[in-house]
């Protein structure tokens, strides 16, 4: 026994008790939230937070040990409808990732090769002379896990401070091309629905997508229903077994792209069966084709346009192209042609992180939008995101390269007009010029003379991350003109080529607000300090805004000469929240998101005041204020019966469409190989993706010794068959080789996972092995986004030792 | 020394009574009151390993088909793992 005393013991017995009691009850809809965690111990004090890790965004209680300054428990919040109270293997283990025994303590700057502690001070003020001497060479690589004031600050340091749009996030690999789907389809982005519709669809159709490990609370949401006796359909479209696929009726195995080919054969067999729901579509839809350059509008067709294009999308020629039977796409088409079955559609990186990206979006929205499966409870097109604020921070707040907060886009004047007034910066202060996305941005950068010489990364690793590491990132070693600035928590592949290195603080060692996959915003308070000098993300933002303020840089001035961040307390004195000892003496999330508060109306994305979500467990946007004083959320957007913006009597209404009609768009794509196909160098169809026990490349569960043995290391996933044929044994190290580059990985034959012939998975969690040497930088043409499915490799057993 | 709140999920076929007086034989495991098919427990265990094998025992008991978590507690964090690359905080100065 340690130093725990017993009645301490006995007290976290009664709360664990209580936590189970309660969710296995059914959480808040049936018995209160246990009294226990409202009431502190004498040295264990409880509060709320989102989860660290994806985009579910479930809640957590931490328990904090006041006298050791530390997280010592984590129980599932029983207060939130998103999660009841239940966690993921990773979630009930968040609190240990503050605690790795190589966190960064002290800012260090590269000198004569080597990485070398500097003060605080220093550190600032080379980064913001590196900024002052070339202000349009920086750039801003951000992420899906910096919190909305963190992404915010960082927006308007780059748009509103230095007149620079080299702001894009880590989110660029992952979600755009969802972006992309949302805003061509309906005008705006994010999903319509929410949670809520997994609790009530017939039928829910995973397109390229494995909720069972990426998001296990959402799936256990669904399995739940079938132990309590409700009859729900699971159909799983993916090009390998996985874990979701032991949970479903039918799995329809697809050939890399067969998913195009497959929304097509829905909308022609729709058509050609006469089940499309024809009053739905004549009310509230129009037909758009791609144009001649990839874009949100294309060319607008009519239904014959569009019903000729699908004419020769028969489910054989479909089946064709994606090796699922003819009579899967019929069976398809069958359900979404039933009015009296509701249909939820899931994806995540599957369709996201594909040449087509776009395109797979919008006909997938299309599919439910001709059949009329949208809008009701059950009935909606979800994509779901990998980081905890992807949605918050980079779509909402707009932390990419061509955007500007709530929806706004940097080539437009009124919306540049707008977000001048509200930072008080002067006329024309902003670029009309979309700045760099991620590929372009890191090409610059390890390019000899390219237009980027510093990138200031916060809150991502792109060093394991980035498609083609060896063009993409590894190209920096050795480039003397090049500065590399990284924040961070842990040593990883990006600190291992910066050339600075601030330490930052993690999860509950500083305020926050995450927006989640369901338009869902959560905030959360500073619970533990951060370790030695570690400090705030946003803090270094404004420090070095402040630095350069001194220095003279007019970015750093508002129209009335002010420091651009200028923060008042209460009481209106200024607070010099630049220096760290002032930082927390008062709340700078509040400032910062009541002002951001203000650029989310423009697309109804309202957002209530910081004191609401302090109250709540997230609220879902837009956040209606009632005649009461209280605030309402939305959970079906669009729909009349609970979107406040729709119009009174209407039953639909798409207020941002993109032909100003109130219609969203169906749209018709052809379908298009992938940019790499398999041939006789490269015969390997390589999918890369994620497991359940690490979260993306693995910084902080790979600190987690729970999580770290259940899952040590990588490994190529293979098909047995294929094994058998190259003399690969299990855990035979073998090399992965494409045109780009290598990893050398062990084999794990018949695995968690099943690829069929032809086909490899690696996920990319470990830093050793750094598969994305690997993949490719082929992207969306419209969303940018990078497609890290498919790449063509060769595999041969490797000489090496494995690890 | 962990502590876990867990959910069993339990089949329908299952006696439930039978099932409260095996998993409550162990004096690590405390049996709460069962919610419909759903059985909550708490595991107190002495360490890490003690704690995997509970719960792979919990997991193999006939009648369970699935367990959730809702609660852990570490006294001694101890996570304290380093990733594969050079640990560059220690490197020399």
């Amino acid at each position: 026994m340690s130093s725990m005393n017993v009645n301490r013991r006995e007290f976290l017995k009664t709360a664990a008790m209580a936590a189970a009691t309660t969710a296995a009850a059914g959480g808040p809809l049936s018995l209160a939230a246990p009294e226990v965690f409202a009431q502190d111990s004498d040295d264990l004090t409880w509060n709320k937070a989102p989860c660290r890790f994806c985009g579910t965004g479930c809640h957590v209680l931490v328990g904090v040990d006041k006298a050791k300054d530390k997280v010592v428990a984590i129980a599932g919040d029983q207060s939130a409808d998103v999660n009841k109270g239940l966690l993921c293997v990773k979630g009930y283990h968040v609190g240990l990732i503050l605690y790795g025994e190589d966190r960064l303590r002290q800012p260090k700057l590269r000198k004569n090769g080597r990485l070398v502690p500097v003060s605080w001070d220093e550190a600032i003020d080379v980064v913001a002379r590196r900024i002052h001497a070339a202000p349009e060479k920086f750039a801003f690589y951000g992420s899906g896990q910096w919190t909305i004031p963190e992404g915010y600050a960082a927006q308007k340091f780059m748009k509103g401070g230095l007149s620079n749009n080299h702001i894009d996030p880590n989110a660029r690999l992952c979600m755009a091309s969802a972006v992309t789907g949302f805003l061509a389809t309906y005008g705006v982005d994010e999903p319509a629905g929410c949670y809520d519709d997994l609790d009530a669809c017939d039928v829910l159709i995973m397109w390229g997508n494995n909720p069972a490990e990426m998001h296990p609370v959402l799936f256990s949401r669904v399995i739940d229903r079938r132990s309590r006796g409700e009859e729900i359909h699971l159909i799983d479209i993916s090009t390998r077994r996985t874990r979701t696929t032991d949970h479903c009726q039918e799995y329809l195995e697809m050939q890399p792209h067969g998913d195009v080919a497959i929304a097509l054969g829905i909308a022609h067999l729709l058509i050609k069966n006469e089940t499309f729901a024809r009053e739905f579509v004549e009310t509230h839809c129009s037909f758009r084709a791609q144009g001649e350059k990839p874009g949100l509008f294309g060319e607008a067709i009519d239904f014959e346009q569009y019903k000729n294009s699908l004419e020769r999308y028969t489910p054989e020629y479909v089946s064709s192209l994606s090796g699922v039977p003819a009579e899967k796409i019929r069976m398809l088409a069958d359900l979404f042609g039933r009015r009296d079955i509701r249909i939820t559609s899931l994806w995540c990186m599957g369709m996201n992180q594909h040449t087509m990206g776009t395109a797979i979006n919008c006909l997938v929205h299309g599919v439910h939008l001709l059949s009329g499966h949208f809008g009701r409870p059950g009935d909606a097109p979800t994509s779901l995101t990998g980081q905890p604020s992807a949605c918050g921070t980079v779509r909402e707040v707009g932390t990419l390269a061509h955007a500007l907060p709530g929806g706004r886009v940097v080539a437009n004047e009124a919306h540049r007009q707008q977000a001048e007034e509200f930072w008080n910066v002067p006329e024309g202060r902003i670029n009309p010029k979309p700045g760099h996305h991620t590929v372009n941005m890191w090409n610059q950068f390890c390019t000899p003379g390219g237009d980027v010489d510093t990138i200031w990364v916060q809150v991502t690793n792109p060093g394991q991350t980035l498609p083609n590491l060896n063009a993409l990132f590894e190209r920096k070693a050795g480039m003397e003109d090049k500065f590399l600035i990284v924040s961070e928590v842990y040593p990883t592949a990006t600190t291992e080529l910066a050339d600075l290195v601030l330490p930052a603080a993690l999860w509950v060692e500083k305020n926050g607000v995450f927006g989640n996959s369901e338009r869902r915003t959560q905030q959360w308070y500073k619970m533990v300090d951060p370790p030695g000098q570690a400090r705030d993300d946003c803090w270094m933002t404004i420090a070095v805004a402040h630095r350069l303020f001194e220095l003279g840089n007019e970015g750093m001035k508002d129209k009335d000469g002010r420091f651009l961040f200028e923060m008042k307390d209460e009481a209106g004195n200024v607070v010099p929240t630049w220096e760290w000892k002032h930082y927390y003496d008062m709340n700078v999330d509040k400032d910062l998101f009541e002002e951001y508060r203000q650029f989310t109306r423009l697309k109804h994305k309202d957002l209530a005041p910081y004191d609401e979500y302090v109250k709540a467990r997230g609220m879902r946007w837009p956040v209606i204020e009632q005649g009461d004083g209280s605030w309402k959320e939305t959970r079906f957007r669009f729909a009349g019966f609970d979107d406040t913006y729709v119009k009174e009597g209407s039953d639909f209404q798409f207020y941002h469409s993109t032909s100003k009609d109130d219609r969203a768009q169906i749209w018709f794509y052809d379908y298009e190989p992938p940019a790499e196909v398999p041939d006789k160098d490269f015969p390997f169809w390589m999918t890369t993706g994620r497991v359940l026990e690490h979260w993306h490349t693995g910084t902080m569960t790979r600190r987690v010794p729970q999580l770290d043995r259940a899952m040590p290391n990588s490994y190529v996933e293979m098909n047995p068959e294929d094994a058998k044929e190259l003399g690969i044994r299990n855990g035979d190290l073998v090399a992965v080789e494409s045109r780009r580059g290598r990893a050398d990985l062990p084999a794990w034959v018949n695995g968690r996972g099943r690829p069929p012939r032809g086909t490899v998975f690696v996920p990319f969690f470990d830093e050793s092995m750094l598969i994305n040497r690997v993949t490719s930088e082929a992207h969306d043409p419209f969303s940018k986004q990078p497609d890290y499915k498919k790449s063509a490799v060769k595999l041969s057993k490797s000489q090496g030792m494995v690890p | 020394m962990p502590i876990s709140g867990l959910i069993l999920s339990l089949e329908a076929a299952v006696e439930v009574d039978d099932l409260v007086a095996e998993l409550s034989q162990d004096p690590h495991l405390d049996v709460g009151v069962p919610q419909g098919r759903r059985l909550p427990v708490v595991l107190d265990t002495t360490d890490a390993q003690e704690d995997r094998q509970l719960w792979d025992w919990i997991r193999e008991r006939s009648g369970v088909f699935h367990i959730d978590v809702s609660f852990i507690h570490f006294d001694e964090p101890g996570a304290g793992r380093s990733a594969g690359l050079p640990n560059q905080e220690n490197e020399p100065t």
